[in-house]
């Protein structure tokens, strides 16, 4: 098993995770508390990245990152190198292919905090934001936590997206679910079955770590 | 600021999505202390009444103006938040932060202070409340009267304008109750607060209000001093929402010089009023009014004596419902003693006495309706 895939895996998944808190927060919040008619176009808008292909994202993701794209032409200027094909290139990938994974348990957890709270800080004058600060978002802790813990799995798993937009390159876009690819097709089985049971046994645990927090009578910090 | 408009005025419509109203009116001085108080039935619209007013509710059409500030207006699209109306609401079930302790709840509304400058304005609130002791206490570790009057506290802190309150009391057992009411008043008066309270409670009503607004399905049966629709409820469902006992089916037989005679079964009653003879009737007393005598009585000056039978006697409290069956029933209230003193027992032959003043006469106004 390759130890640099691995931790390239890692980072990636650490990165995009906590990308995608910061972007998933406003969204989930938006949709947990916005009565637009149309919301619900925005909800699958959403949630397209866990029924389509990920080839069908990792085309559209190349055509507009590409060197031929405006986005990757700008980039290419600032930073002189192409986005794609690149461990930057697999960041914005993955935040867009786990978005999801991040936005849906922030939404769920978000709407589930008693209304009458948040009824109750606005009649005393609490602001939105000190609100969602001090209410909202204390109270949906494990929302957050599993947000996190899902996306980053589910970064970890992914293969389609980042082979078509990274490029397999090693030790930059080589990440470990790619690695495993390349064993089989070279037919390194020991190297292969290493690397496949060391993911069924991550990926059990982080299962395992989601179910935990989901546990109903949970109380992971207390008075929360 | 002077108040050009020193009233709050309420003029809403709402509309339940299963069906069902709620379309009222009515105002209150705000350039003084003053308390409304709202009663009713279950299901009247009460608590609907006062998330309108709060703002967490929209009513369909309307207007709430509180002096000089427009908080809704239907017609021209204007619908204040909640936290820009100077107002607090106490909702029925008293919720608390389940994260904070008792000191942060109640601190909760200050703003931009440190955390010592917010426990320390929360402290006399605290002794308010009557909670001395649980500053660092749970919400969970509180009993249910112990939340409620944390709420209360919670809400009082911020000083708002006006108080909405959905039946503060109700779980405070007697002693605290009166401590706390008395310590609200005296707040109310003392900052000149305009408060709107729902309660359940008949002497409640009658202690706190300065206006009484009886509810029932949706709609304002009658409003005045507690007083006043006391001894003259207006309408058959009023005396009843209120709870006077008696309610009399009945005609006039004859009316003359303030007097008027009623036929109520066999039986004739003679009460206070003025109404056409031959009009269907109701007659209401309360079960106060009812004097209960054994034997022959001297002269009196009541001029109503019904004979009957005991049919059931029910403690309630410190006194006893008595149920008496003169060809209809009535009901008598007495205290323990009293009946004693009688002996009183299901079965023996009894005189119920009622002054004619404390009868009021409605009038009925379908003869196949009955309330």
């Amino acid at each position: 098993m390759s130890w640099q895939a691995f931790w390239l895996s890692i980072k990636l998944a650490s990165v995009t995770s906590c990308a995608l808190l910061m972007i998933g927060i406003p969204i989930a919040y938006w949709l947990a508390f916005s009565k637009w008619k149309w919301k619900f176009l925005v909800e699958a808008m959403v949630a397209l990245p866990i029924v389509l292909p990920p080839t069908v994202l990792g085309f559209y993701l190349l055509g507009s990152l590409g060197s031929q794209s405006a986005v990757g032409r700008i980039y290419q200027e600032i930073f002189g190198s192409t986005l794609v094909f690149t461990f930057e290139g697999l960041v914005i990938a993955s935040i867009l292919y786990s978005l999801p994974f991040t936005v849906q348990p922030l939404s769920m957890a978000f709407s589930g905090v008693n209304t009458r709270l948040i009824q109750i800080s606005s009649l005393l004058g609490v602001s939105v934001f000190e609100t969602f600060r001090k209410i909202i978002l204390p109270l949906s802790y494990k929302g957050v936590l599993m947000a996190f813990v899902l996306s980053f799995a589910h970064t970890i798993g992914e293969f389609g997206v980042v082979l078509m937009v990274g490029g397999n390159i090693p030790g930059v876009t080589r990440t470990i679910s790619i690695d495993l690819y390349d064993q089989v097709q070279s037919m390194n089985d020991p190297g292969a079955s290493q690397t496949a049971l060391f993911l069924l046994i991550l990926s059990f645990f982080f299962l395992s770590l989601i179910y935990f927090i989901d546990r109903k009578k949970s109380r992971l910090l207390p008075r929360l | 600021m002077i108040m050009i408009n020193p009233v709050f005025f309420v003029d809403i419509d709402y509309r339940f999505s299963k069906g069902g109203r709620l379309k009222m009116t009515f105002s209150m001085p705000v350039d003084k202390p003053s308390t409304t108080v709202v009663f009713g039935p279950s299901g009247s619209g009460k608590s609907t009444l006062l998330h309108c007013l709060s703002g967490i509710e929209r009513p369909d059409a309307g207007v709430i103006r509180f002096g000089n500030r427009l908080w809704f207006d239907s017609q021209t699209k204007i619908n204040q938040a909640p936290r820009s109306r100077d107002l607090g609401l106490l909702f029925q079930d008293y919720p608390l932060f389940p994260h904070f302790t008792l000191s942060k709840n109640i601190g909760y509304g200050f703003k931009g202070l440190t955390k010592t400058e917010q426990e320390n304005h929360a402290n006399p609130w605290i002794r308010f409340a009557g909670l001395e002791g649980k500053e660092q206490r749970y919400p969970d570790e509180l009993s249910g009267g112990e939340r409620q009057r944390a709420a209360l506290a919670q809400l009082l802190a911020v000083m708002p304008r006006l108080l909405l309150l959905d039946e503060p009391f109700s779980a405070l057992d007697l002693h605290t109750r009166t401590l706390i009411q008395g310590k609200l008043r005296r707040w109310i008066h003392e900052n000149k607060r305009t408060a709107l309270l729902i309660t359940h409670d008949l002497a409640e009503a009658l202690a706190f209000g300065d206006q009484l607004i009886i509810l029932s399905e949706g709609q304002i049966l009658q409003q005045g001093r507690p007083m006043d629709i006391f001894s003259r409820p207006a309408l058959p469902s009023v005396a009843k929402i209120i709870g006077i006992e008696n309610l009399l089916f009945g005609k006039v037989t004859s009316s003359e010089a303030g007097t008027v005679t009623l036929a109520v079964g066999k039986a004739q009653l003679i009460a206070g009023g003025s109404i056409l003879p031959n009009e269907t009737c109701f007659a209401a007393f309360r079960a106060e009014e009812v004097v209960l005598e054994v034997g022959q009585a001297p002269q009196s000056s009541a001029r109503n004596r019904l004979s009957g039978i005991v049919r059931e006697i029910v403690p309630h409290g410190p006194q006893m419902r008595v149920s008496i069956d003169c060809g209809f029933l009535l009901t008598a209230c007495i205290t323990l003693s009293s009946a004693h003193r009688l002996s009183l027992k299901a079965g023996m032959k009894i005189t119920a006495v009622v002054k004619a003043s404390a009868i009021h006469v409605l009038s009925a106004p379908n003869p196949n309706q009955r309330s």
